[in-house]
């Protein structure tokens, strides 16, 4: 042994290397296997936990609060907490599973059950620990517990959620916005005035489904935020909530934004003044047919197909006989056949005189089996 | 006919002539709402088979006779859609009523488990109450 | 005079070797961490994310799911069945029926009552013809296009066939005999909403299915496979795209999504001219091909991998087919090194030229070239009495050691994304084979690669054949 080590320092330098990482290695292996054994004895043990605990919790929130009577006022309203103590909420893992069904059952209940649900958490003090750590120093932290309360629909002083809108770490600030949408009541959509980053597509599917679950605030005109001042993906959001709520008087502010130079918000404009239907807007799309690029040419044929006011049926004929491109030559007779009953006569004279080509495309646009 | 409201809804149901307790066909492939809607049928005096997947939801279908199916959209093996379509094909089958309880709001979606037979649309997120009128309704029927 | 030049050349060689080695040897740490801090973001992300918003909302984009299939007869019902019913909100699933000579199409059209329809079709990207196209009569299978075509030889000629039906904005090219995870639009379509940059493909990790049980295009019982070769092959996979694939994600320097399961944007796809038939490796050269395309448009792209398995696939139990498929690997290799010459250490390219192209071929393609000469070389010292045996031995036990640590590693990775296997013994099996691959399975690897390096430069014409599919483990009925 002695005279190994002695040796050792003898040898060349990668030969040292080689053969201390060698021994790291082996002895990195063991702990490698070990560490899988651990984790995996850890998780089963965890498995047989919730295997064991789910059942009762599950049987006590239906009891108790799926199936509440609904004579009591919600304020009046007990639940027998030792029952639920004894399960051992007090536990961080238990808490964990006991909090993840609360939120899983807020996710599919609506009504009376997922406000008792929130009243449960509270009564259990739950929300005490997920408020300290609105301030703690782990960014997991901060993100669980706004999600947390989020989740659980529990509002907090709005002080302590109001730093996190300028957090470094992309993902608190998303959980902020989200908490204002969802808990604040009196300033919901003051977020959309602080975005001066994209607003991410993940993120708008997140605030769209707060947003249009929320009963209890006015929605606002989204006029006001479809503006050249604000950042596209806001304008774009907006469109989408305009959209939602069927706002027509945001009609005049998406044709305002028309001439906007980014083709990707001008599509979704377009998209937006379709699905509202705004036929004002319709001689104004047909004229800025010709310059616009292929994708919002696109959004041209299919706005005036949803606008279907029959004014526009001469040119979407010229696009379909004159057109080369194929998926525009199909948004094109797609348009004509939305038309229902005001292009009935004309649909039958188009395929009455086509061939080839273009009487496939009229074929798949009046096959009710196709649907794009 | 007695008003029907959440708390004589919630007071479970009136056997049959014979005594004998509804039968709900339940399929569903989250755990915990299939459990869960169980539990919530089971206290309103239904009994309940439960089908996780598309598979076992036909093989259900051919063991035994349900006054009502309970069925998600997306479930694995046979959707929603092919589980009523089968249902509504066979003679001794069809009269039984089916509701749609989905997590998919889309209006053509709606339309289209209407036009395949379903006789209502529960969406999720849902109230047990809303639920359970749907399903008495329908059951006495 | 001659005497020192081979000395030169010789201390040359080793020298070059050493500085390879380490190089290799340091990157494979790098990616160890850089995949671990990737993994753990991401089920972080996951732990807050819910997936299932994505299911209700109007907003969710749709994705096109092309599959594929030749001959698949005996078990398309059941995987079509299994992408029928992804758990997705808006998606269409295109069978593309790639000429089968057996009764493919007929079953398809009988089970799922299928009616021929015209249709609008737009063959931007280049294909064999279009013969037919037909849709069902039933509402419950709305979702399902089935194209039939004349067979073009590559899967890539199909897969090009069905993006040209493609009615969404993404596409999922799969097989059709790939068992899904329900959930693997959902997962997938993930780093597509969530990044500045434009996300223009997504993949995630395949495992082999051979000795999992199935049932009716579901999967029961995830085990590892038990027979030798595709067990080796399962623990290659492991190591590729945990420790590989999601450290490469890590710094945006993936370098292929595999076409057994690879989400992609369609609009940048095609302009980059999709899938090209003649190439032997037509998932990696897609990539290549959109990333220029994104490079020359000077518009900041991103690849990314996520580390969930949604994807299970047969590999090939025999020597023979597996030789074949690497031999092809190997060849597609050289051939994506040849057409896109001017991608290497081009600045235009930015990362795919100066990262994952240098990358790919000192440390993927030379490889097996490097590693052969060194055999050789190492040959030469032995009968020439030149080797110092207390040192070699150190040397090989190093990177022996090495290598079992580095593939100890991602399966610990691959445990902590999910506890895949039932007991730990199946998974100490697994980690197991880390032991015999330098012997077992690495010299298979070699071989193949030259040999296929040397059918491409020789200009030897591939036989493809079939991929002789046993069918995987069917639990009884």
């Amino acid at each position: 042994m002695d005279k190994i080590f002695n040796d050792y320092f003898q040898w060349p330098v990668f030969i040292k290397l080689a053969a201390a990482v060698s021994v790291i290695a082996v002895i990195g292996g063991g702990l490698v296997y070990l560490f899988i054994l651990l984790w995996r004895r850890k998780g089963y043990i965890n498995d047989r936990k919730k295997a064991r605990l789910l059942p009762e919790m599950r049987e006590l929130i239906v009891k108790h609060v799926i199936l509440a009577k609904g004579d009591v006022p919600l304020e009046a309203v007990t639940f027998p907490l030792d029952d639920f103590r004894k399960l051992g909420i007090r536990k961080a893992d238990v808490r964990r599973f006991f909090v993840e069904e609360l939120m899983e059952y807020r996710r599919n209940f609506s009504g009376r059950p997922r406000q008792l649900l929130t009243r449960l958490y509270t009564d259990l003090g739950l929300h005490h620990i997920t408020e300290k750590n609105l301030t703690c120093k782990r960014t997991q932290g901060i993100i669980s517990a706004l999600n947390e309360l989020i989740s659980m629909g529990v509002p907090v002083n709005e002080d302590k959620v109001l730093p996190l809108l300028d957090h470094e770490n992309r993902y608190v600030r998303e959980g902020a916005r989200c908490y204002f949408v969802k808990l604040s009541e009196d300033r919901p959509f003051f977020f959309l005035e602080k975005i001066s980053t994209p607003l991410l597509y993940w993120e708008q599917i997140e605030m769209f489904r707060i947003i249009t679950q929320r009963k209890d605030v006015e929605i606002p005109d989204f006029s006001r935020w479809i503006s050249s001042e604000y950042h596209p993906s806001v304008i774009s959001f907006c469109l989408k909530l305009a959209v939602y709520y069927q706002q027509f008087e945001t009609g005049p502010a998406m044709m305002k934004l028309l001439d906007t130079e980014n083709e990707k918000l001008r599509a979704r404009l377009i998209n937006a003044l379709g699905k509202l239907m705004v036929e004002k807007a319709e001689s104004r799309l047909v004229a800025m047919y010709c310059d616009q690029p292929w994708s919002c040419k696109q959004e041209i044929l299919k706005a005036l197909g949803r606008i279907g006011s029959g004014n526009s049926l001469v040119f979407l004929r010229d696009k379909f006989e004159t057109e080369q491109e194929i998926p525009l030559v199909k948004h094109a007779a797609k348009s004509i056949v939305n038309h229902r009953a005001l292009s009935e006569n004309l649909l039958r004279e188009m395929q009455a005189g086509a061939v080839g080509l273009k009487h496939t495309v009229l074929q798949h646009a009046a096959n009710p089996l196709i649907k794009y | 006919m007695t008003e029907i409201n959440e708390n004589t809804l919630l007071s479970g149901v009136k056997g049959g002539p014979d005594g004998s307790r509804p039968t709900i066909l339940v399929i569903e492939d989250n755990l915990m709402m299939l459990r869960t809607l169980t539990l919530i049928l089971n206290k309103q005096g239904y009994k309940v088979v439960e089908a996780r997947n598309g598979k076992e939801a036909l093989m259900a279908l051919k063991e035994q006779h349900y006054d009502l199916v309970l069925t998600d959209l997306m479930l694995p093996y046979a959707n929603g859609y092919e589980i009523i379509g089968k249902l509504k094909e066979n003679i001794e089958q069809r009269q039984i009523p089916v509701i749609i309880l989905s997590a998919v709001h889309d209006e053509e979606a709606v339309l289209d488990g209407f036009g395949i037979g379903a006789d209502d649309y529960v969406k999720k997120p849902f109230t047990p109450g809303e639920l359970l009128s749907r399903v008495s309704r329908l059951i006495d029927k | 005079m001659e005497e020192s030049i081979w000395y030169y050349t010789i201390r040359f060689y080793e020298g070059a070797i050493f500085i390879y080695c380490i190089t290799i040897f340091s990157l494979y740490a790098v990616l160890t961490i850089l995949s671990a801090r990737n993994i753990r973001k991401n089920i972080r992300l996951n732990s807050f994310r819910k997936r299932e918003i994505l299911v209700e909302s109007p907003l969710t984009p749709g994705i096109s799911v092309i599959a594929p299939a030749y001959n698949e007869a005996a078990t398309i019902i059941d995987n079509v069945r299994s992408l029928l019913t992804l758990n997705y909100p808006r998606f269409e699933v295109i069978i593309v029926n790639d000429g089968s000579t057996d009764d493919t199409l007929k079953k398809l059209i009988s089970e799922f009552r299928l009616t021929e329809i015209d249709f609008a079709y737009d063959s931007r990207l280049p294909s064999k013809p279009v013969k037919r196209f037909f849709k069902s009569t039933d509402k419950a299978y709305k979702k399902l296009l089935v194209i039939d075509k004349e067979n073009g030889k590559s899967k890539a000629d199909a897969v090009n066939a069905g993006i040209n039906a493609a009615a969404f904005p993404y596409f999922l090219n799969t097989d059709v005999d790939c068992i899904l995870d329900n959930d693997a639009l959902l997962f997938l379509i993930q780093p597509f909403l969530d990044e500045e940059k434009r996300v223009i493909a997504a993949g995630a990790p395949l495992r082999i299915a051979n000795s999992c049980e199935v049932d009716a295009g579901m999967l029961t019982r995830v085990r590892p496979p038990r027979a030798l070769l595709p067990r080796f092959q399962e623990m290659e996979y492991v190591r590729s795209f945990i420790m590989g694939k999601m450290g490469w994600s890590a710094i945006n320097a993936v370098p292929n999504v595999s076409g057994g399961l690879g989400l992609f944007d369609k609009e940048i796809a095609v302009q980059a001219g999709g899938y090209d038939s003649r190439s032997f490796a037509e998932d990696m050269d897609i990539l290549v091909r959109m990333g220029k395309y994104m490079c020359e448009t000077k518009e900041d792209y991103a690849i990314r991998y996520i580390p969930q398995t949604l994807c299970w696939t047969e590999a090939p139990h025999t020597l023979k087919v597996f030789t074949r498929q690497r031999v092809r690997w190997g060849r597609g290799l050289v051939q994506l090194f040849a057409v896109h010459r001017n991608v290497l250490f081009n600045p235009k390219y930015k990362k795919l030229g100066l990262v994952i192209f240098p990358y790919n071929f000192f440390f993927e393609l030379l490889a097996p070239v490097v590693e052969i000469v060194g055999i050789l070389l190492y040959i030469y010292f032995i009968v020439m009495g030149m080797v110092n045996w207390p040192f070699a031995i150190i040397l090989l036990i190093f990177v022996y050691t090495y290598s079992i640590l580095i593939s100890s590693i991602a399966v610990l990775w691959d445990q902590y994304t999910f506890r895949h296997y039932k007991s730990w013994k199946e998974v100490l099996g697994m980690c197991s084979m880390a032991f015999f691959e330098p012997f077992l399975y690495h010299p298979l690897i070699l071989f193949s690669s030259i040999k296929g390096y040397l059918n491409h430069l020789l200009g030897r014409k591939h036989k493809w054949g079939n991929m002789q599919r046993r069918g995987f483990k069917r639990q009884a009925a």
